[in-house]
């Protein structure tokens, strides 16, 4: 055992001695049977020649007794890849274009491997977090459910209490706090939990501890943990941070824990979720999330249906709930809330690479049939001399498999340095773009894609070559059209494969474009140009009544109007595309029961009496809101166009009369156009407005101001900063942007998606393009002496150029063809990324191919040219 | 020329060459000349079939080789039977026995 193991690594690490050995052995050999035919009476030279013939070819038995070794396939696998590695040497410009493009297509897969692996494939960072779920409201009668939604405190406490599938549950809200007294003031984004949120997710704090139940109640919640990333960057990452204080909107907080990195996330410090006694009361009020994990054996669906038997009990003890429209509760797991929705997109873009890397193995596979062409004679001579085919199959795959891991290792690269691109340009849209990094799993992945895009483009060019008749081949010298015929029905079969795909991809970055273009000409409902946003939150230190936070934004937009440059200012408690919510319900003086069609009730918004003419939306009847509508005098409300379509259709709704959060009377005194609140795509939700004098919330503690300006509104920023610290000079002024960038933010997905497949559609159109320009610049050069023939023969130059086009274009009408039918049944798996296109939109379906034919007519055209300045007499000499 | 000479199957010659180094340490050309005349020249061992047999038995651990000083002191490789070729060696004449009877036996009957 030992000493076979012995001999084979004598075998491979000795070889030059042991073929010197086995040549001893046989001169040895050689001579005494030289000696024996002496003995036997012949001359010296018969001797010699006998003994030759009976002992055989030298070089063969040699051959089969270094086949007998075992070491063969190392060897040879050694021998290929020096061989290999000088061919690619000797071809430098075959070399590097096959390798950039394997980069491009393997990088980009990588990429996008990447990304999907840290969103899709990891499980998230709580432990189990497979058994996690999210409690969320769905309302609409008449079956149509909403969008996901809050629940409600009351609700919360029913569900916890009531349920027999959850293990624990928790309750958790977001928000912003000023963080103060530690140098710069900052606002940081806060998540309120109850004491159980931290269990409920797995995760233990790595100093201190989590909070207690007792600290959930309002006094004693002055408490808070802060995030390991916060620790750092705050704190100076220090153990004694434990028993430091903090002022957080003006209260002053213990630090009692801190998280772990492993959780990481937008939430910088979480506090006590502390309910106000409102909060607790009121069972419409729903802006609190939830959380729970499911009991061991229990799944989704059954959480979900005992769910929906708890709210009918909640509905029959509480039925005017019902009055509002029909309403459920939803279970989701939690996985699938964080990434549910970018896992369409980023399915769509594995596919789009994919495409890319088929393309380019295309590439690559012409290239290597091409120059396998010019090596034929090579071949030939080894398959003389005794190589096998199989030999010869496994010496080409070993140079593809090492194109295919150059082009891997470069691909690894490209791809490292774009997906930092990716994550630092997208960072927004992407949930857990923390997580995002290249780990071993991407390298795994890289590798096994180089060696199946190896064997994709080497295979089938190997196997072609390999079929060679030596004595065929050496014969003809270097060219044959006899046997190329089939290596050319092959390529032109890889080209029209390409062009196919391409279009595939180029027909889904159309629909795409078309997508982005239509969604940018909706009509907001407002004027987002030279709007100037920010908001700026009061604490209730200093402004604890209702009259000093209203009189404060009085006085600040007195103070910003008078900032030269500054047309109108106004404020209101949720500005559009700010991603803030205030929903809630209303009656109608003299109707019973509305039910409510779209989503729960309506926005309602409390705005200073100049902030609709600011925003420019448009009045439709009645009045704006003037300086005569406070506090005291009779309240009033402004409608916009979808209420009053909804419940006013055969009426004027000027004079009616609503009641909104609570029991006051409010007259309509107007009727405004319609906006987009949530984003572009959003559905028309009723806004409701009311003078913030004579708001149900007792005077805004929070509110976004929004500034026309003349010109560029990013000048005046300092001037309308510096006028509202003159009022306060404590005050931080936060969100301060644009509402251009706003709008932009607010499709910066869309956008993302739309750039990354019009990249790789792009990158496709180019590498088809090589590909088809390769092809027929490579026939030509091969069927030089037929069209020498041709042009002896009376051919014209215009004659050529058809030809030699009319082949390309045949090629790229096929590969047309079956993109257009494939790109039918594709791209309706797309059509949920799709904004008011269809997915067989016709006009991009017409288009992309005239781009396509163009663009392969500029491909035919070079080899053409050439085919045409071909000399008849010189290509039929060198043939 | 050369009809009566028998091509010996790889396995045959693998068995022919065990049993002649039974008797003691040889070189490639001894043994092919040993099996020619113990076998009075019926069995001629081609060379093109020795010496990659003779590898073949000493990757497979049945064999040993040396270099060492043949009868005319020249550089010789003599190959040895190691121990588990004495044991592949007895298996094999077992399973060349059986399967000679079987063939003798099949022969007879008709």
């Amino acid at each position: 055992m030992l000493t076979r193991l012995k001999l084979r690594l004598r075998a491979l690490f000795f070889k030059s001695r042991m073929e010197e050995e086995l040549s001893e052995e046989v001169r040895f050999h050689l001579e005494r049977e030289i000696e024996q035919n002496l003995a036997r009476g012949m001359s010296p030279e018969e001797a010699r020649a006998a003994a030759s013939r009976s002992f055989g070819g030298v070089a063969q038995v040699q051959e089969r007794c270094r086949d007998e070794r075992g070491v063969r396939l190392l060897e040879e696998l050694w021998h290929n890849l020096r061989h290999s590695s000088r061919m690619l040497l000797k071809n430098p410009g075959f070399t590097a274009i096959s390798v950039l493009t394997l980069a491009l297509g393997i990088g980009a897969n990588s990429a996008v491997f990447s990304v999907v692996n840290s969103i899709l494939l990891q499980p998230l960072p709580y432990r189990d977090s497979d058994r996690l779920v999210t409690v969320y409201q769905i309302s609409g009668a008449s079956g149509k459910p909403s969008a996901p939604e809050p629940i409600s405190a009351p609700n919360y406490f029913d569900y916890r209490d009531q349920n027999t599938v959850f293990e624990s549950v928790s309750l958790f809200t977001g928000t912003n706090l000023n963080l103060t007294g530690q140098g710069e003031p900052e606002q940081l984004s806060v998540l309120r939990v109850s004491a159980s949120y931290f269990s409920t997710l797995g995760v233990e704090a790595v100093l201190g501890r989590t909070f207690s139940p007792e600290e959930e109640q309002p006094r004693r919640d002055g408490v808070v943990i802060l995030s390991h990333n916060l620790w750092h960057r705050r704190f100076g990452g220090v153990p004694n941070v434990i028993g430091r204080t903090l002022t957080l909107d003006d209260k002053s907080y213990t630090v009692i824990g801190v998280m772990p990195a492993s959780l990481y996330g937008e939430t910088e410090i979480w506090v006590p979720i502390a309910l106000s006694p409102l909060e607790m009361k009121l069972r419409e009020w729903n802006h609190l999330s939830m959380i729970a994990r499911l009991k061991p054996g229990i799944n989704v669906e059954q959480a979900q249906a005992e769910m929906n038997v708890i709210v009918s009990r909640i509905n029959r003890q509480y039925p005017q709930l019902l009055a509002r429209g029909g309403w459920g509760a939803g279970v989701k797991s939690l996985y699938e809330q964080s990434v549910g929705e970018i896992r369409r997109a980023l399915l769509v873009l594995s596919a789009t690479v994919g495409f890319v890397l088929l393309i380019a193995c295309a590439n690559v596979a012409n290239l290597l049939l091409a120059r396998s062409a010019a090596r034929r004679k090579e071949i030939a001579i080894r398959l003389a001399l005794g190589a096998g085919r199989g030999r010869i199959v496994r010496q080409l795959l070993t140079e593809s498999a090492l194109l295919a891991l150059l082009g891997g290792g470069l691909g690894l690269m490209l791809s490292f340095w774009g997906v930092k691109l990716l994550v630092a340009f997208n960072r927004e849209n992407l949930p857990r773009w923390q997580e995002i990094r290249l780990d071993s799993r991407v390298l795994v992945f890289t590798i096994v894609t180089s060696v199946l895009t190896s064997l994709l483009f080497g295979l089938a060019p190997a196997f072609l070559s390999s079929k060679i008749h030596p004595v065929v081949a050496l014969k003809e010298g270097g060219r044959s059209s006899a046997s190329g015929f089939r290596r050319f029905g092959f390529r032109n079969l890889l080209v029209v494969a390409e062009v196919a795909l391409a279009l595939v991809l180029l027909v889904g970055a159309g629909l795409l474009l078309k997508s982005f273009a239509r969604l940018m000409e909706v009509d907001l409902g407002f004027r987002s140009d030279n709007l100037l946003t920010m908001q700026i939150s009061l604490p209730s230190s200093k402004y604890g009544t209702p009259e000093q936070r209203r009189a404060f934004f009085e006085r600040a937009l007195e103070q910003i109007r008078t900032v030269p440059g500054v047309i109108s200012a106004g404020a209101v408690s949720n500005l559009p595309l700010s991603g803030s919510m205030t929903g809630g319900g209303f009656t109608i003086e003299g109707r019973a029961k509305i039910p409510v069609e779209q989503g729960t009730g309506t926005d309602l918004r409390s705005t200073s009496h100049q902030y609709l003419q600011t925003m420019g939306i448009p009045l439709l009847r009645g009045r704006y809101f003037n300086d005569r509508d406070r506090d005291g005098a009779p309240a009033v409300v402004i409608i916009d166009e979808t209420l009053a379509r909804a419940y006013f259709r055969d009426e004027d709704p000027l004079g009616k009369r609503v009641a909104v959060e609570g029991p006051q009377w409010r007259e309509i005194v107007g009727v405004v156009g319609r906006i987009k609140y949530e984003g572009l795509e959003s559905d028309d939700k009723g806004q409701l407005y009311f003078p913030h004098a004579q708001d149900p919330w007792s005077g805004m503690f929070r509110m976004f101001l929004a500034v026309r300006t003349a010109a560029e509104p990013m000048n005046s920023v300092s001037a309308v900063q510096g006028a509202i610290r003159r009022l306060d000079k404590d005050l931080p002024v936060y969100r301060i942007k644009t509402m251009e960038q706003l709008v932009s933010n607010s499709v910066a997905q869309r956008r993302f998606s739309m750039f990354l497949l019009g990249l790789f559609a792009s990158l496709a159109l180019l590498l088809a393009t090589v590909g088809i320009y390769g092809v027929l610049a490579h026939s030509v050069v091969e069927r030089t002496p037929e069209i020498g023939v041709r042009m002896a023969l009376g051919a014209s130059k215009g004659d050529v150029l058809r030809l030699v086009i009319g082949q390309g274009m045949v090629q790229t009408l096929a590969g047309i063809g079956a993109g257009l039918i494939a790109a039918f049944g594709l791209t309706r798996l797309m059509s949920a990324l799709l904004f008011q296109v269809k997915a067989t939109d016709p006009l991009t379906f017409v288009l992309i191919p005239l781009l396509l034919l163009s663009m392969a007519f500029v491909a035919c055209y070079l080899p053409a040219r050439r085919a045409t300045k071909i000399d008849p007499l010189v290509a039929l000499r060198a043939e | 020329m050369k009809k009566e000479q028998t091509d010996l199957l790889q396995g045959t010659l693998d068995l022919l060459v065990l049993k002649t180094l039974q008797s003691g340490p040889t070189h490639g050309w001894d043994i092919a000349q040993r099996i020619q005349q113990v076998s009075q020249e019926v069995l001629r061992v081609g060379q093109g079939s020795l010496y990659p047999a003779l590898h073949r038995l000493e990757a497979q651990g049945w064999i040993s080789s040396e270099w060492g000083a043949s009868e005319n002191n020249r550089k010789a490789k003599y190959y040895k039977l190691t121990a588990a070729g004495r044991k592949q060696l007895s298996a094999e004449t077992e399973t060349w026995r059986r399967f000679t009877g079987a063939v003798e036996l099949i022969l007879k009957t008709s």
